[in-house]
């Protein structure tokens, strides 16, 4: 019979029983005899009727998907091995609730800007924006949220698994078109100014009503090419 | 309850600090007594995730390397009991994450933080057996 030996806490399930005799001439036959001898044990094995994603099986040391896999054959005198495998670490959040009011103020202080024809307007969004790039932690309209809207109960939190950095990215991109914008402003190219200021109203409106951001996806672009600096891939669902 | 017993915090606290800014993990080995779970001995391991840059948020335990100290600990009579690893610059909370990557329940999850390279408090925490998410036990030192 082969042997197959048990995880530490699923002995509960085996009778306390370390290691299972089982029947079966491949490692999937020895597997059901297993759960067939110790039925509460399939839950903890088996999503359905694969293995679970994080669950090894290994014979006489060497991973069985790197065999046969579940066809793999076993001798009477075999011992399978169930490693689990671990990964973890910190959740990368990003709170979109925070971004959408940074959005609606940009937006808001550049039409603004554009209907009292200010340039000063558009140079304090332009240094809000890149000041908040370089030091999120000074962003002045994610700081009118932080302090005062979200406190107020005014703005509820949309935390959701993201990536800050291509957020912050798409920010800085919007900043510096807005530095062309005033450049054109100042040299008096009117229109050419406004119609930059236009483009960050157009990105930042896309962003806040329909939830694209066109920084990000530049950002995750730059990473598929592998640029140095963009080194966050989208994040992935499970393992 | 998670016992930490042969100063091994001092191990595991020295392997967060060592793998900063990345996350450091590992095993705990020891036995279950009482309904506890007593670690006797902490073996850090590599941590083998596959994206060099995303080391200070995620980890990934060698299966083979799981293996390895299974096998160890079953020669002088141990058992795997519990996994650490380290959370750079967050608190030593179990994430969704942990719990969408955990292994069995039963196992202790011991979490350290370490701040600016420094190794602060551990927590510990299990998994549910439903997979939902983890429960906090705690964590004493003998």
């Amino acid at each position: 019979m082969t042997t197959i030996r048990i995880p530490t806490p699923l002995r509960p399930y085996t009778g306390g029983n370390g290691a299972v005799d089982v029947s079966g001439a491949t490692v999937g036959e020895a597997l059901a005899d297993l759960t067939r001898l110790h039925p509460q044990l399939r839950a903890h094995l088996y999503d359905g009727e694969a293995l679970r994603s994080f669950v090894n099986v290994y014979l006489n040391k060497e991973d069985v998907r790197g065999l046969q896999g579940s066809d793999t054959a076993v001798n009477a005198d075999d011992t399978l091995m169930i490693i689990p495998s671990i990964a973890g670490g910190v959740e990368r959040v990003v709170d979109h609730s925070a971004l959408k009011v940074n959005q609606a103020f940009i937006i808001a202080f550049l039409l603004l800007a554009f209907v009292l024809n200010s340039l000063w307007l558009v140079v304090f969004v332009a240094a809000v924006m890149l000041l908040g790039t370089a030091v999120p932690a000074l962003s002045l309209f994610k700081g009118v949220y932080s302090r005062v809207l979200r406190p107020a109960g005014l703005v509820k939190p949309a935390v959701t698994p993201d990536n800050p950095e291509p957020h912050r990215f798409a920010q800085g991109f919007g900043g510096v078109v807005l530095l062309a914008a005033i450049a054109a402003l100042a040299a008096g190219a009117t229109a050419l100014g406004w119609a930059l200021v236009g483009v960050v109203v157009v990105l930042a409106a896309l962003n806040l009503f329909l939830g694209f951001c066109a920084g990000c996806f530049v950002y995750y672009q730059l990473n598929k090419l592998g640029v140095p600096g963009f080194t966050h891939s989208p994040l992935q669902q499970g393992g | 309850m998670l016992i930490l017993a042969n100063d091994i915090h001092v191990t595991i606290r020295a392997h967060g600090a060592a793998s900063y800014p990345n996350e450091g993990c590992g095993l705990l080995l020891g036995e279950t007594r009482d309904g506890d779970t007593v670690a006797l001995a902490a073996r850090p391991l590599p941590n083998v995730w596959p994206v060099e840059a995303e080391k200070p948020e995620r980890f990934r335990i060698d299966p083979a390397d799981w293996l390895a100290v299974e096998l160890e600990a079953a020669d002088v009579g141990l058992e795997v009991v519990g996994v650490f690893h380290s959370h750079p610059d967050h608190p030593p909370v179990a994430s969704p994450r942990d719990v969408a990557w955990a292994a069995f329940a039963g196992y202790s999850y011991l979490i350290t933080q370490v701040v600016a390279g420094t190794a602060g408090l551990s927590r510990s925490w299990q998994l549910l057996p439903d997979r939902s998410g983890f429960v906090e036990e705690p964590v004493s030192e003998e």
